[in-house]
C-alpha cells in the first residue's frame, strides 16, 4: 500500500485516482480527478462527448500513461508498475472497448478463449468455461463464426463474454451500449449485473441517459476532463 | 498445452503467410547452399592434399662428378633418413633415355646433344604418415644435407602455392561466410517483421488481455526457427543431391586413383542446421527489438 498519496485511509476502496492529470500533448484530457471506487460498486461514468470517460478508463487498464498523480488499483501504484507485473494485472481487469476489439482472423469461441489461453489455463478448462460463457451471452450458435459476420449487438455480447471469462475482479465497460438498439443494450446491461452481483467491481462509461435514468447507482459525471458531480 | 498451442499458431501464421515465408526459405537456403557448396569444394581439396600424402615421390638430384663409391654411400644415408621408405638409383643415362621415350616424336631432338645435361638422381618415397607435408620439407631438408645432393624436389614450389591459396580461400570463406549469415539474419528478420507487422492489432488486444510478452513471441520465434530450419534442410538436400550426381558420373578412378570424394561430414552438417535454426531465432529477436522501439 502506498502511503504518500492516500489523503483518506479508505480501505475498501478498490481503485483510487489521486489527482490524476492527462495530458496528449497541450490537450488536457482530464485534469485534477480524485475519485474512489469502492469494492464491488457498480459505478456510471458519464459526461459529453469529449468528457475524458474513455481515457480514465485506458488509464485504469494500463493502455496509457498518467501525466501527473497517482492512481491505485488494489492497492498497487500504477506508476511504480513493475513492466513484467502488468500483464498480470491486466488478467484481473476485464475490459469492454468501445470498439469491441475482437481480432479478426479467430472465431468467437477462439477469441474468448484467447483470455483463459494467455493466462496458460488447460485444455478442458477453457473448453468448459468458454461453451458455458456462450450460452449465457447466448452465441453458442455462433461460436465458429468470425466477427465481421455478427451484428454489433452480437458483436458486443462476445466481447463483454470476453470480458468476463476470467472471472475478473475488476470490469471496464466503454460505451457498451453505444451502437445498440434498446433490447439488445439490456441484454448487455444485465450481463454486467450479472458479473457485479458475484462480486466484481464494474465501471461503465456512457453518454446513455436511458442507461442513467431510474438508476440507483452512483454517477460521476466529467466534463472536459474534470469531475463536475457525483451522486446517487 | 502451451507448446501445443504455440506450434499450433506459428503453423497459422506460416501457412497465412506462405509467399512471404516461401521466398524467404528460398533465399536462405539459397544462401546456405552457396556456404555449404563453398564448405564442400573445399574439404574435398584439403582432403586430396592430405590423403595422397602416404606415399610422396621425391627426387634427388645429385651433383656432378661423382662415383660409383659415392651412389653407394648417399643412398644409405638416404635409406637411414627419416621416413623414407625406399631410393632407386636413376642413373644420367637412364633419365635421358626416359625423357627420350617420354618426347616419343620429338626424340629427335635430342640426338645433337653431345653430352648428356642429365644429372645423376635417386627416386625416394617418402611415407610422412602424420608428419603431413611438414614431414615431407623436413625429410627434404635432411636429404639436402648429405654431401653430394644437389637439390631434392617433391613439387614445393606448387604445394607452397598451394598453401598460401588455401589460406587465403579460408579467409574468403570466412568473410563471405559471415556475409552470408548476415544476409540470413535480416531476411528472417523482415519477414518476421512482416507477419507482426500484419498482425499488430491483434498483438495490441492480446496484450490488453494480459498475455506476457514470451507468450506472444513465442509462436514468432517458432516460425523464425521453422523458417531457418527449412532452409537449411532444403540447402542440404540440394547440396547432396548435386553432390552425389556429379560424383557418381564423374571418371574420378581415371583422374585421381584411389581418392574419393567425400560429402560434408554428418556432424558438419548437423552444425550447419543448428546455425539455421539460430539464426531464424537471432532474427526473430532482431524483428521485436525493432517492434518494440515503434
Ligand atoms: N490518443 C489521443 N491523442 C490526442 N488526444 C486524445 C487522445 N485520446 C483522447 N484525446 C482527447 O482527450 C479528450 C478526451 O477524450 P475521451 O477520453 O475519448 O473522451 P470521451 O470518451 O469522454 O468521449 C478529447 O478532447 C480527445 O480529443
Ligand atoms: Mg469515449
Amino acid at each position: 500500500m502506498d502511503t504518500q498519496y492516500p489523503e483518506t485511509d479508505n480501505k475498501s476502496a478498490i481503485i483510487r485516482l489521486f489527482h490524476v492529470s492527462k495530458r496528449f500533448g497541450a490537450q488536457a484530457a482530464l485534469t485534477d480527478v480524485n475519485l474512489d471506487v469502492e469494492n464491488n460498486e457498480f459505478l456510471f461514468l458519464t459526461g459529453p462527448s469529449g468528457a475524458g470517460k474513455s481515457t480514465l478508463l485506458k488509464l485504469l487498464y494500463l493502455a496509457d500513461t498518467i501525466s501527473e498523480g497517482q492512481i491505485l488499483l488494489k492497492g498497487m501504484n500504477l506508476s511504480r508498475l513493475p513492466k513484467k507485473r502488468l500483464p498480470f494485472l491486466r488478467r484481473d481487469i476485464g475490459v469492454v472497448f468501445q470498439d469491441y476489439k475482437l481480432i479478426p482472423t479467430r472465431t468467437v469461441y477462439d477469441n474468448i478463449a484467447l483470455v483463459l489461453e494467455v493466462a496458460g489455463a488447460n485444455g478442458k478448462f477453457v473448453k468448459r468455461k468458454v461453451s458455458h460463457l456462450l450460452r449465457t451471452v447466448d452465441m453458442e450458435h455462433k461460436a465458429g463464426a468470425y466477427p465481421q459476420s455478427l451484428s454489433g449487438g452480437e458483436q458486443q455480447r462476445v466481447a463483454v463474454a470476453r470480458a468476463i471469462c476470467g472471472d475478473p475482479d475488476i470490469v471496464l465497460a466503454d460505451e457498451p451500449t453505444g451502437s445498440l438498439d434498446a433490447e439488445s443494450a439490456k441484454v448487455i446491461m444485465d450481463l454486467l449485473s450479472g458479473i457485479h452481483a458475484r462480486g466484481a467491481t464494474v465501471l461503465v462509461a456512457t453518454h446513455d441517459e436511458a442507461l442513467l435514468k431510474n438508476t440507483r447507482r452512483r454517477i460521476v459525471t466529467l466534463k472536459q476532463g474534470c469531475i463536475v458531480d457525483q451522486g446517487f | 498445452m502451451r507448446p501445443i498451442f504455440y506450434l499450433r499458431q506459428a503453423l497459422d501464421d506460416l501457412w497465412d503467410n506462405k509467399v512471404l515465408h516461401g521466398l524467404a526459405v528460398s533465399t536462405i537456403s539459397l544462401i546456405f547452399l552457396l556456404a555449404g557448396a563453398f564448405a564442400l569444394v573445399f574439404l574435398n581439396v584439403s582432403q586430396l592434399m592430405t590423403v595422397q600424402q602416404d606415399n610422396v615421390r621425391m627426387m634427388v638430384y645429385l651433383k656432378g662428378g661423382l662415383t660409383a663409391p659415392d651412389f653407394g654411400l648417399i643412398q644409405q644415408a638416404i635409406e637411414k633418413t627419416n621416413r623414407v621408405r625406399s631410393a632407386s638409383f636413376v642413373s644420367k643415362a637412364q633419365a635421358l633415355e626416359r625423357l627420350r621415350e617420354s618426347m616419343d616424336h620429338q626424340a629427335g631432338l635430342l640426338e645433337g646433344l653431345s653430352q648428356n645435361p642429365l644429372p645423376d638422381a635417386f627416386e625416394v618415397v617418402v611415407s610422412p604418415g602424420s608428419g603431413g607435408w611438414e614431414g615431407v620439407k623436413m625429410t627434404a631438408a635432411k636429404i639436402e644435407g648429405i654431401s653430394g645432393v644437389d637439390e631434392a624436389n617433391y613439387g614445393q614450389a606448387w604445394l607452397e602455392k598451394f598453401s598460401m591459396v588455401a589460406s587465403l580461400a579460408r579467409m574468403a570463406a570466412m568473410a563471405l561466410g559471415s556475409l552470408l549469415l548476415v544476409a540470413a539474419l535480416s531476411i528472417t528478420a523482415n519477414t518476421i517483421r512482416l507477419v507482426l507487422y500484419n498482425r499488430r492489432d491483434e498483438i495490441r488486444i492480446m496484450e490488453l488481455v494480459g498475455a506476457t510478452n514470451g507468450f506472444i513471441r513465442a509462436s514468432f520465434y517458432i516460425q523464425g526457427m521453422i523458417q531457418g530450419f527449412l532452409g537449411g534442410i532444403v540447402a542440404l538436400a540440394i547440396l547432396a543431391v548435386v553432390f552425389f550426381i556429379l560424383v557418381a558420373g564423374l571418371p574420378t578412378q581415371e583422374l585421381l586413383g584411389r581418392f574419393q570424394f567425400h560429402f560434408i561430414p554428418m556432424g558438419y552438417c548437423l552444425l550447419g542446421l543448428v546455425l539455421s535454426v539460430a539464426v531464424g531465432a537471432a532474427g526473430c529477436h532482431l524483428s521485436f527489438a525493432q517492434f518494440h522501439k515503434e
